[in-house]
């Protein structure tokens, strides 16, 4: 009695194995390949022959989004750096740190989707947030800024990217996603963000006097110098 | 010079930083005075202006075309790296004749004000191509446009009397814009950029000639072929 009961359940078993093995198999690429060739049909349904693993798959809307607010903050950095090289502002620091940012926004935009199309994803153009860095209900942003006012925004820009790229990690449960945006996107946020931070305290004591003029130029000449080493 | 005007700006820094901690009490003073300059030195005419400041957009529309294009070709089932590595670098070159029409304004007394107008949400023309000379084609075709571009700027900024709107020569802020042949940016875009246009023209259009005559009777190892290369 004991030994037929156990060899039903050895059947069972078996039965439940093979039965799997045949459901997993339709998610090979192999067995889509080997289907078409036997056909000989002209382009099969290889469903499973592509780089998707993990779990990356779904938060590539996110990433997209990702990319699309990394485009526009590269932008809006652009101008505010452009407003602090004209004549009438002419502080080159300033002008050089956020061109600097700029920059660096562009490039991360790059490697996120260099980095999407490797696990298989597909860069959507389209899909972006609505930006919910600008002030209040003001629809247009202002980039006539003050050298304080400029640190500020770029201080609270820097955040809202980390804090994005925080949820996309919470999110993904990938880790191989996971390891690339903590290494190439969270521990780069923390140094930016707290050297942003500093300069702001450092501009915010300076701008104490009754005219800061001289106190600002100084700053800008440092920056520039530190940014230029 | 630099080392020496560094420390002489960080003493300083510090010495008001310190005079700044003892009087934390006083209030923040963002409001700069501002410069008295006459305005005589900045030259440039209204429809000259608007023309270099389109042209910023024409250029980043191209530089999010070619990225597009870069993302595209980036993908697992497209898998052609070597035309992905050549428009990451175009929709970067096109981004930098931006920032250098930017740069030139600023040198010329320019964009003290509507920064916020300057970049208006670019975006790519189109997001997929059935194949790699199908994108090649397109970019020729954005090429050709852009140095279209390029040449009606320089002739209304040589005789901005001649700009299509009349509205545009109109001059704003009594700024007289007729008769004002602005000889240096003229000489700047023909020398600088229309140069870098044909240039690139001729590379584009030799890459297409190359691998059209393959794609008839050998495309699959045609593309493949000259992906390769590409990369190389």
């Amino acid at each position: 009695m004991k030994g037929l009961l156990g060899f039903v359940a050895v059947a069972l078993v078996v039965a439940l194995a093979s039965a799997e093995t045949i459901a997993e198999s339709e998610n090979y690429c192999y067995h889509d390949i080997s289907i078409s060739c036997s056909a000989g049909s002209e382009e099969s349904s290889s469903t499973n022959c592509n780089a998707v693993y993990g779990n990356a798959g779904s938060v590539m809307e996110e990433m997209s989004n990702y990319v699309n607010t990394h485009i526009t903050r590269s932008f809006q950095y652009l101008l505010m750096s452009t407003h602090f090289g004209s004549y009438e502002a002419n502080r080159p620091g300033f002008e050089k740190l956020f061109r600097i940012l700029s920059d660096q926004a562009w490039n991360h935009a790059q490697d996120l989707i260099k980095h999407m199309t490797k696990r298989g994803g597909r860069m959507d153009f389209d899909h972006r947030e609505d930006d919910k860095l600008t002030e209040g209900n003001v629809k247009k942003v202002v980039y006539e800024l003050r050298e304080l006012e400029g640190l500020a925004r770029a201080l609270d820009i820097q955040k809202s990217l980390a804090k994005q790229a925080f949820n996309l990690h919470k999110k993904s449960k990938d880790p191989e996603l996971n390891h690339y945006l903590e290494e190439a996107f969270i521990e780069g946020h923390a140094d930016t963000i707290r050297n942003l931070a500093g300069h702001t305290a450092d501009l915010k004591s300076l701008s104490k006097g009754p005219d800061a003029s001289l106190s600002v130029y100084l700053f800008d000449e440092y920056l520039f110098n530190k940014l230029s080493g | 010079m630099s080392p020496l005007y560094a420390s002489v700006a960080v003493l300083a820094v510090l010495a008001l930083s310190t005079s700044g901690v003892t009087s934390s009490n006083e209030k923040l003073h963002c409001n700069l005075r501002t410069a008295n300059i006459s305005k005589e030195w900045v030259t440039m005419v209204d429809p000259c202006v608007k023309a270099m400041r389109d042209q910023i957009n024409t250029e980043l529309t191209a530089s999010m075309t070619y990225l597009a294009m870069a993302a595209h070709f980036s993908r697992d089932s497209v898998n052609r790296p070597g035309f992905a590595a050549h428009f990451f670098k175009s929709a970067n070159e096109e981004r930098e004749h931006a920032i250098k029409l930017i740069e030139y304004m600023l040198m010329r007394g320019e964009l003290t004000k509507d920064i916020g107008d300057l970049i208006q949400n670019p975006v790519p023309i189109e997001t997929a191509w059935t194949s790699g000379v199908s994108a090649l084609k397109q970019a020729l075709d954005l090429e050709t446009s852009v140095t279209n571009h390029i040449r009606n700027i320089v002739a209304v900024c040589e005789d901005p009397s001649t700009a299509k709107d009349p509205k545009d020569s109109e001059p704003k802020d009594g700024k007289k814009s007729e008769n004002f042949n602005d000889y240096h940016l003229v000489d700047y875009l023909t020398g600088e950029f229309l140069d870098e246009q044909y240039k690139g023209q001729r590379e584009l259009a030799g890459m297409i000639s190359t691998l059209d005559k393959m794609m008839r009777s050998h495309g699959a190892i045609g593309e493949f072929l000259y992906d390769k290369k590409l990369l190389a």
